[in-house]
Parts: structure tokens; sequence; C-alpha cells
């Protein structure tokens, strides 16, 4: 009866006789060991993403845009100023993928006319004369990524016309034109963001670190760069610039007007985002280990911040691409010969156009896709960006 | 048994939960059972994660219905005019009988109050939502009684028109008791209600749901991390170690004559006040497992002391014993 | 085994943060963190500083380090027999003084950098001094693991695969990297559970005794201040209230604050439950704290002389330090008569 007592008494014993050696205590960490293995930050932050199905897909899209961008000159059938003036206004071409009960993609062959009334052009397709789409095939020469020169395009056709998405009124194919838009579209998001980056995380992760008067002297500049309304801002700035600028020249400077306005955002986050890390235990433990600003800064500040930097970074490149759009769309932008999805949208200003030739406004399409996806991803990217706080 | 033969207000039979998380399944209840008597004050200890909150949850049926699964077991609670008891376990969580049950028969007092206590409505406000829920009163009759409770917990009568923030922790403390006393509960969930609180502060607190319990009659199941706290509210005692309850008993049996290996190892982890012998503290060897792991066995054996020596093969899962009257404890040992 | 020789003197230190309103950020006030703090530390003993929440232990460690500079006061540290002043070194002196004194924070993860791995968390303080780097680095670190009871597997991993337990070893590590000879230890177990602050309680005091280390040890739980301290300290708003060895202080204490913590404190001896005393009310605003005592408007036993003066800082026995006008007269109840009048 009384037994249980010997026991609990056993039990305290072997409690105080614990080996309690540091050999033994590091052998029973082991032994008791959770399975977590060494993830790094990064490592956490993809596994966060990929769950978020969205934001795999906006990464996916706006990967594709790029390698689009990237191989532009051979994705596209056409080069930018290929004229076929005898398939002006030609609305999307039908892709048909079966011949002669065997795999073999092409379109119809045309016939044009006039509509008796409108007199507009019209094209009927001749389901007798079929024109296959070789792959590989050769067409205007370019070089590749601006380095090799080739004529290989990734698809075409050897007589009449392929013209996925339709031609403009010079009978230029529009699929080429905004394959071609792209290549400038998405890089003026790319610099501006990287320019805005450069001030932004100076100023905010300096403004978040030393507080005092320098945080106030870069939050009133901020409220001063931002008390601006943007668009007339934007086209003030761009209207100043001559005439007879080269148009390269023009659309550099452009991107450089937009930084100038975009950084305020991103040194703003990046300054909350410093307040809140400076405030932590192992900063203050750097600094009482002895370390300068200049190690906290570098070593523990940026690292810290750095996934933030990308979160922003993608999440500020939407506005950057609407803001070259739109100003191109006004005609303020980048100008012919050079060839963004503004200029494009350009085409389809006015009313009677969009009525007769609606494919000219598929540049717009493109648009929202790439600031739907940049978005998703963005959004995803931030929500897996802080892996410690779950 | 004859145990089963006592009216309890609350019986916890082999209660399993299990939380269905991205990474894996928390095995968060693997079987705890636990009763508590009319009036009594129950405390249930153990180290952090080892589920003494999620058993306070499942009481209430406040989980995440989607994460969270109850796998098995019944949470019988006897209500006010019924003589038989219902089984919480079965209750659907957004049904009008628990909503009935919350806040009117069974009340909960969370560690931060500032969580619970809306801050856009004054306290009064929040007092007088709730006796208003649950009694027909006018207005009027729930201030009266919100005045009345906030003098009950000792608290100045202008609190009723402060704004939680403007309180300070204990005030807060205070006025959470006071609502969720507002009603009458038969069973007051306590959930380390005086973690944040300094120890002058705990204390006020402390005595003041004593001097409540006596007044109202109520139950209280007690949930802390400190023992001490629980040595000095409660009649009975739980201990938890990852999910399961490895010892209970009467609070002198429990931590007066500790039996299983875990318990021993917590109170001989403590220091003790005014011990002047200065002895060091053996504690238990080790740390609490990785909630998602699963450990088959006995629960303790990876820390256990007995284990280590070979003293126990820690394969087979100990079944309870009751080795005095109402003294029960997992473990082989008291086979 | 503590030897004489003092290590560490406060003298008078005293800081108030000032409190910033409106637009221009004028000063409307002061929260006072500190008040005239005055004690020295022996060499290879531990100073325990026991207060509630918001009393100004940790500004007092901080201070004392000069992470925030005081606004009067000095703090000495002896530094190979001569007395310096922390707060009048420039900035490589400083520099060379953190070597000598480091601190372990209370919450174990916020006080690593979930982004390096453990050799570059323990081996940060090794590079700032450049005191060793590479492969020597490598195998110092290797040391300090094994130190605190940390396997060399250990190395590559991030803060996230360990435990609290395990953090906090971690950052006691780090804090011996250099070779202090103070160590401020800042609430280093109260965010353990029971079971692992045993662990880490005597671990510290293993290192104490194998490298010769001068604790301040600060918490807000007696008990486990009374069982690591030889003296303790406990403070009240901003003052150190009583100070003495830890036996005395527990079994006689001296201040009427100090009475009323240690019968507050609830303890696990089931067969004693004891008369707990019930300070009313709560503790003052630190920007606008009572004149006179300041305990006073707690202090069951206060009288109108403790409304309007300020109680001198006086030895009673020897050793024995405590600040209340009636300290002579009144018989205080310590743990021992607790239980035995429950
Ligand atoms: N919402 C949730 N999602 C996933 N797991 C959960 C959730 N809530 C609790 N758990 C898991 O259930 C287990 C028990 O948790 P519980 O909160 O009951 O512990 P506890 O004993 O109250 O600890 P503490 O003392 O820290 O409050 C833990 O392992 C925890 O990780
Ligand atoms: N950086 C600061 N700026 C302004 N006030 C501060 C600052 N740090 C501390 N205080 C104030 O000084 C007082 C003392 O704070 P301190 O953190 O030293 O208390 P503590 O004793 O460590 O409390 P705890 O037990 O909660 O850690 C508090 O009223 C606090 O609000
Ligand atoms: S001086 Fe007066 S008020 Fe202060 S502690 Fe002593 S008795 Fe109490
Ligand atoms: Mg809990
Ligand atoms: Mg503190």
């Amino acid at each position: 009866m009384q037994d249980f007592k010997g026991t609990a008494q056993r039990i305290t014993d072997l409690y105080n006789q614990q080996d309690l050696s540091d050999e033994s205590i590091a052998q029973q960490m082991l032994q008791s060991e959770q399975t977590a293995e060494a993830t790094s930050q990064w490592r956490l932050m993809w596994r966060k993403f990929k769950r978020n199905r969205t934001a795999v897909i906006g990464g996916v899209v706006v990967l594709l845009f790029y390698l689009t961008a990237l191989f532009g000159d051979f994705v596209a059938p056409y080069s930018l100023e290929d004229r076929m003036t005898q398939y002006s206004y030609l609305p999307p071409q039908k892709i048909r993928f079966i011949a002669d009960g065997r795999f073999q993609p092409h379109v119809y062959g045309l016939k044009s006319g006039r509509d008796p009334l409108t007199l507009q052009r019209t094209y009927v397709p001749d389901p007798e004369h079929k024109i296959p789409i070789r792959f590989f095939v050769e067409g205007s020469p370019y070089k590749l990524m601006g380095l090799f020169p080739t004529n290989r395009h990734l698809f075409g056709v050897e007589e009449g016309i392929v013209s996925i998405l339709g031609t403009d009124g010079q009978g230029r194919d529009m699929f080429s034109r905004i394959i071609k838009g792209s290549q400038i579209s998405l890089t003026v998001g790319l610099v501006g963001v990287a320019l805005s980056l450069l001030i932004g995380a100076v100023l905010g992760v300096a403004s978040g670190y030393y507080g005092g008067w320098v945080d106030n002297l870069v939050q009133r500049g901020i409220e001063i760069v931002r008390s601006f309304p943007p668009i007339p801002l934007w086209m003030a700035l761009t209207a100043a610039l001559p005439q007879h600028w080269p148009p390269l020249l023009t659309y550099f400077v452009i991107t450089v007007i937009l930084s100038l306005i975009g950084w305020t955002w991103l040194a703003r986050q990046l300054r909350g985002k410093v307040l809140a890390i400076r405030e932590e235990d192992f900063i203050m433990a750097a600094r009482l280990a002895g370390a300068s600003d200049r190690w906290i800064i570098f070593r523990h500040l940026i690292p810290a911040t750095f996934s933030h930097i990308v979160v922003i970074s993608t999440l500020s490149m939407p506005s950057m691409i609407l803001a070259e759009s739109s100003l191109s769309f006004l005609g303020l932008g980048i100008r012919p010969p050079l060839t963004s999805w503004g200029v494009l949208l350009k085409q389809a200003q006015n009313t009677q156009v969009l009525l007769l030739y609606p494919w000219l406004m598929i540049p717009g399409f493109f648009v929202a896709i790439s600031i739907l996806a940049f978005n998703f991803m963005g959004d995803g990217l931030r929500d897996a960006a802080d892996p410690y706080t779950v | 048994m004859k145990n089963e033969e006592k009216n309890y207000l609350l019986t916890i039979k082999d209660l399993v939960v299990h939380f269905h998380t991205l990474e894996g399944i928390v095995r968060a209840l693997e079987g705890v059972s636990l009763h508590l008597e009319q009036g009594k004050t129950l405390g249930l200890v153990g180290e952090s994660g080892c589920g003494k909150s999620v058993t306070a949850h499942s009481i209430l049926r406040l989980l995440p219905p989607k994460l969270c699964k109850i796998k098995g077991g019944e949470i019988l609670f006897r209500q006010r005019d019924s003589a038989e008891p219902i089984d919480l376990a079965k209750v659907d969580p957004q049904s009008d009988l628990i909503r009935s049950i919350r806040g009117h028969e069974i009340a909960m007092i969370f560690q931060e109050p500032m969580t619970s206590l809306a801050p856009i409505y004054t306290v009064g406000d929040q007092i007088m939502e709730a006796i208003m829920l649950h009694r027909q009163v006018s207005p009027e009759q729930a201030r009266e009684s919100a005045m009345e409770m906030l003098k009950a917990v000792a608290l100045a009568e202008n609190v009723v028109d402060e704004y939680p923030y403007r309180l300070s922790g204990g005030q807060r403390q205070r006025a959470m008791t006071a609502m969720a006393l507002s009603c009458n509960p038969s069973l007051l969930i306590a959930d380390e209600p005086t973690t944040a609180l300094d120890v002058t502060i705990q204390a006020q607190i402390l005595e003041l749901l004593m001097s409540l319990q006596k007044e109202f009659n109520m139950a209280i199941l007690m949930i802390t991390h400190n023992l001490g706290v629980i040595a000095e509210m409660a009649d009975e005692v739980a201990v938890m170690y990852l999910g399961r309850v490895v010892e209970s008993g009467a609070i002198e049996q429990v931590l007066g004559n500790p039996l299983h290996p875990y318990t021993i190892g917590l109170l001989k982890s403590l220091p003790k006040m005014g011990d002047q012998t200065n002895r060091r503290l053996a504690p238990i060897p080790g740390s609490v497992p990785d909630p998602l792991a699963k450990v088959e066995g006995c629960p303790f054996h990876l820390r256990c002391p007995v284990y280590k020596q070979k003293g126990c093969d820690g394969k087979e899962l100990p079944s309870v014993v009751e080795p005095e009257p109402g003294h029960l404890v997992r473990c082989v040992l008291y086979y | 085994m503590t030897e004489d020789t003092i290590i560490l003197e406060v003298n008078k230190l005293t800081k108030h943060f000032p409190i910033y309103r409106g637009f221009l950020r004028k000063v409307v006030g002061s929260v006072q963190a500190l008040n005239d703090v005055s004690f020295s530390v022996k060499k290879q003993e531990t100073l325990g500083i026991v207060g509630e929440s918001g009393c100004g232990k940790t500004t007092l460690a901080r201070v004392m380090l000069r992470a925030y500079e005081p606004t009067s006061g000095e703090v000495l540290f002896n530094q190979d027999g001569e007395m310096i002043n922390v707060f009048s070194l420039k900035k490589a002196e400083l520099k060379r003084l953190r070597r000598n004194i480091q601190i372990i924070f209370q919450d174990p993860l916020s006080s690593l950098n979930p982004r390096k791995t453990v050799l570059e968390i323990i081996g940060e303080p090794l590079l700032i001094h450049g005191v060793a780097h590479g492969q020597e680095l490598k195998s110092r670190v290797c040391e300090l693991l094994k130190m605190v009871g940390l396997s060399v597997n250990h190395l590559d991993r991030y803060p996230n695969a360990f435990s609290g337990g395990q953090r906090q070893r971690i950052a006691i590590a780090r804090a011996l990297a250099l070779q202090p000879q103070v160590v401020l230890c800042d609430e280093p177990v109260s965010a353990l559970d029971v079971s692992i602050q045993a662990q880490i309680i005597n671990l510290l005091q293993d290192l104490q005794k194998d490298l010769g280390l001068t604790y301040l040890f600060i918490s807000h739980d007696l008990s486990v201040v009374e069982h690591i301290s030889d003296r303790v300290a406990v403070m009240y708003l901003g003052s150190i209230v009583e100070l003495a060895p830890s036996s005395p202080l527990y079994q006689r204490p001296r201040h009427p604050y100090t009475e009323a913590l240690l019968s507050a404190t609830p303890t696990i001896d089931p067969a004693t439950r004891k008369k707990r005393i019930i300070l009313p009310g709560e503790l003052p605003n630190p920007s606008n704290p009572p004149p006179g005592c300041k305990f006073h408007t707690r202090c069951t036993y206060a009288q109108d002389v403790c409304k309007t003066t300020v109680p001198a800082w006086e030895e009673i026995s020897p050793g024995h330090w405590t600040a209340c006008h009636r300290a002579k007269e009144l018989e205080l109840r310590g743990v021992g008569e607790l239980k035995s009048s429950g």
C-alpha cells in the first residue's frame, strides 16, 4: 500500500543523481532534437510562396512576359516596321490545327475585297487555300538579344500572312508590335524601380535608423513630393523635354522622371520596417558588443530589409508600367519609331477606330494582365516575406 | 468506479483534439480526462504547449472549426436546471445551445484582457451587452447590474464610462472578470488570468476570484503554469504533458506527494523561497518535443530519468492507475 | 567565494526619458525611470535586482552599458585596479570596455537575428573586435557551444530551429564570447518554462564558478532571485528601496514593500497557506511619482511624515540598506514567519 511512496522517492533520487555535466546535456539535447532542418530565410520564403496559388500563377506570367520580351525578335514573326499594306486593318486570323486528317497548323489564305456600302476593305478566308505555319522559318534579319545576327523566327508563313492579333492601318502585325512594345513597357518599370530603389532605400534606411533631424528632413521632403498630383507633374516634366532629342534618350529620361516620384512610397515603407527592426534586441546586442553604425546597417538592417525591398519593388512595378502607358498614350512619353504598349494604345484613341477595329485595343489587355500578375506575385511575396511571424 | 456516481458539474472523458495545419497534424489533445465539482476549483498546470488552452477552448467550442477537429471523447456539462448532463463535444459550435451556454453558464477570462474587450466601447456598455444578451432586462436595469458587478470586483463606479485602453492591466482584468461574472455562471474558466500581471496585482486578483467564488458558488477551472498560484487557489489539480493528463488528485496529494516523474521533476525545478540550503536545482533534462512530432508510448519517456536509467522501456502508453483514493497517475512504475 | 574587491560601482544614477508632444516635439514632462540609484557589485558575486514591471530594471542595465545616456550620475568599472567612469569614455575606450561587460536579454527570440546562423551570431562579437576569424573563429565558437551545452552540429542552423531554452543558451554563448568579467542578465529565464528555467539557472551558476563571472541578475521572480543571488536589491518606481544579503532580506525584510512582495508571491507549500498582505491600488505613474516616500500611496504603515519627506538611504544593520522612515521601529515579516503565521 505504501509502496508508491517508495517509488516516488526513487524517482526523486534519480533526479538528484542526474549527470549534469556539459557533455551529457549536449547529448540529451541531441536526443530530444527537433527535426527542424537548417532552413534559411529564402527557403522559408519560397516554401510559403509556393503555397499561394494565385501568387505562383502571377509569378509564372511575369516570367513568361520577360522571357518573351528578351527573345522578342525571335518570337515575333515580323519586325517592327514590316508593313504589309495589302493587309491593312486585317482582323485577327483564326489558326486551324488539323489539315487533311493530321496535325498541321495553318491559316486560310485571304481574298480581299471592298464592302460596297462602306468602302471598307474586307477579307474573306479561303478554305481551299491552306497556308501552313512553319516553325523556325527564315524571315527578316535581326540580332538576337542585340548580339547574334540571325533571321530565324519562332514561327511564320512562306506566303501570305499570319497575324494572330490582326494588323493596324499600315498593315503591321499587332502581335509582333505588342511583343516589341513589351520590351520597352516592361523595362521602363524595371529601370524605374531600380532607380527609385537606389534613392528610396538609402533615404528610407537612413531616416529610420538615425531618426531625429535626418528623419524629419526626409519625411518633409517626401510630403512635398507627394503633395503634387502625379499626372500633371509628369506631363509638365516630360513636356519640358526638347522635341529634337532622340527617342532613346527621351525613354531614358522618362524612367528617371518616373523614379523621381516613385521613390517616396518605397522610402516610407522601408523606414517603417527599419524602425521596427531597430527596436529588436539583436540590434541592441550588436551595439553593446561594440558594433559601429556601419556594421549594424550593413550586417543587420539591410539584410533584414532585403526581402521587403524585393516585395516593395514588385508591388511598385504596376504603377510604373501604368505611368509609362498613360504618358505614351497622351503622347508625352515614348515616341515612334520606338514602340511601347502606351504608344500602341494611342492608335485606338478615337471611337471610330475602336468600333471598326476593336483588336487595336489588345495592348490594353496586355497592360492589365501584366499589372495583375505583378500584383498577385507581390502580394504572395509580401505574405511570404516575414517567415518568422507565424 | 464510484467516481462516476458523483454529480460532477463538468466531466471530460478521453478528449482528443487535432489541428490539421499546413505543416502537418498537431496532436494537441491525446485523451484528456478531468472532472470538476460544483463550487470547487480545479487547477490545470503544465508547460507551454501541453494543451491547456486547447482544453479550455474545447469546452466552449471556441476552436477554429476549419483547422481543428474533436476526434473523440466527451465533454459532459450539467446545465443549471436539467438533470442529465449534455455532451458539449457533440454540440454544433454555431448552435443557439452553445451560445446560450457561453457567457451565461460558462464564462471565460483570458491572459490578456485587452484582446477580449472591444476597444471602441466603454467597459459599462460591454458588461450591459453581456447582461442583455442572456437576460430579459431593460437597459437601465442592465446598467444597474453592471455597476453592481464593477463594485463586486472592487473597481470605482466611474470605470463604467471608461474605455479599456485607459485602464491599467490589473483594472482591465477586473473589468473582464466583472463581465464574465455578470450572468452568474456556474463555471468560470480562467486561462492564465494573472500571468501578465505583477505579483502584487496578481495577489489582488486571486483574492478577488476566491471571494467571488464563495459569493456566487461557482466552479473555477484555473489554467496556469505557475504551481504557486495553483497551490494557493485550487482544491484539485491536473498536471498535463503533451496533450495528456499525467497526474491528478487533491492539491495536497499531488503537490505534497507527487508520483509522476514529470510532476516530481517540475517541483524539483522550482527554487523554493526561504529555503536557505541553496540546494542545486534538479531540472528535467531536454525540452518539449516539436508539436508536429508524434511521440509513441509514454509521452514523457524522452525526458524521464527512469527511462534514461533503463528502469522503464517507455514503449507502451501507460494506463491510469490510482495508488491512493482520488490520486490518479499515468505511469508504469505504479502498476 | 566572492572576493571583496569592488568591480562595479553605481553612483546616484538618474535617467529621465523626456515625453514629447505635438508637431514640434515639445518636451511636456518626463518618465522618471531611474532616480538616484546607488550600489556597488563585488567581484564574482551575484547581485539580484527585483521589482515589478516598469520599476526601471531594464533601464538600469541599459544605462549602465551606456545604451542610453544617463540624466546624471556615474557608473565606475574596475579596469585592472583603476576605477573608470563609463560615461566619460571616448568611442574607442568604450569599445574596449564592452569586452568586459556583456548582457543577456529576456526574449531569446528577439535577441537573436533570425537571418544568421549560430556561427555568425556567436562569432559576431569576436569579429567586431577582431579577435578571431576564419578557422580560428569557428573553433572558438565550437568551444563556446560546448560550454553552454549545445552540440557542434548546431553551428549552421538558424535560431528558428531551436527551442526557447536552446536559444537562451546561444545568447549566453554570445555574451561570453569576449570573455567578459561582468554579465548583466536582464530577466534571462522569465520567458522560459519552469523545467528549462532550472536548466539555465544551473548553467549560469556553473559558468560563474568556472569563469569567475560577476552577475547582475534582474528578475521579477523573487524565488529565482533568492536562489541565485548573494545580495538582493529591491526596486520600486525607479529607486532602490532595500538592499541586503539575500538571507536577511528574505527572512527579515526592513522595508514594507519588500514584505508585501514576499507575502504576495505564491508558494507551492500546500501545508502553509499564508495570510497575504494585499497592497491596495496600483503602481503610480512614473512620470508623476508621489512626493515623499514614493511607496506611501500603497504602504500599510504610512504616516504623515511619509507623505512629505523622502526617507534617507540608511545602513540599518551591517550590509543591510533601506529607505523607510519607520524601518527601525517596524517588525516586518519575512518568508519564514509568513509561513508559520498562516
Ligand atoms: N490555432 C492553432 N493552430 C495550430 N496549432 C495549434 C493552434 N492552437 C494550438 N495549437 C497547438 O496545440 C498545442 C497545445 O496548445 P495550447 O495553446 O493548448 O498550449 P498551452 O498549454 O495553453 O500553452 P501556453 O502555456 O503556451 O498557453 C500546441 O502544440 C500548439 O502548437
Ligand atoms: N526608451 C524609452 N523611452 C521612454 N520611456 C521608457 C523607455 N524605456 C523605458 N521607459 C520607461 O521607463 C520605465 C522603466 O522601464 P523599464 O523597462 O526599465 O522597466 P522594467 O523594470 O524593466 O520593467 P519590466 O519588468 O516590464 O521589464 C517605464 O515606465 C517605461 O515606460
Ligand atoms: S517610509 Fe513610510 S510609506 Fe514609505 S515604506 Fe516606510 S512606512 Fe511605508
Ligand atoms: Mg495557453
Ligand atoms: Mg525589463
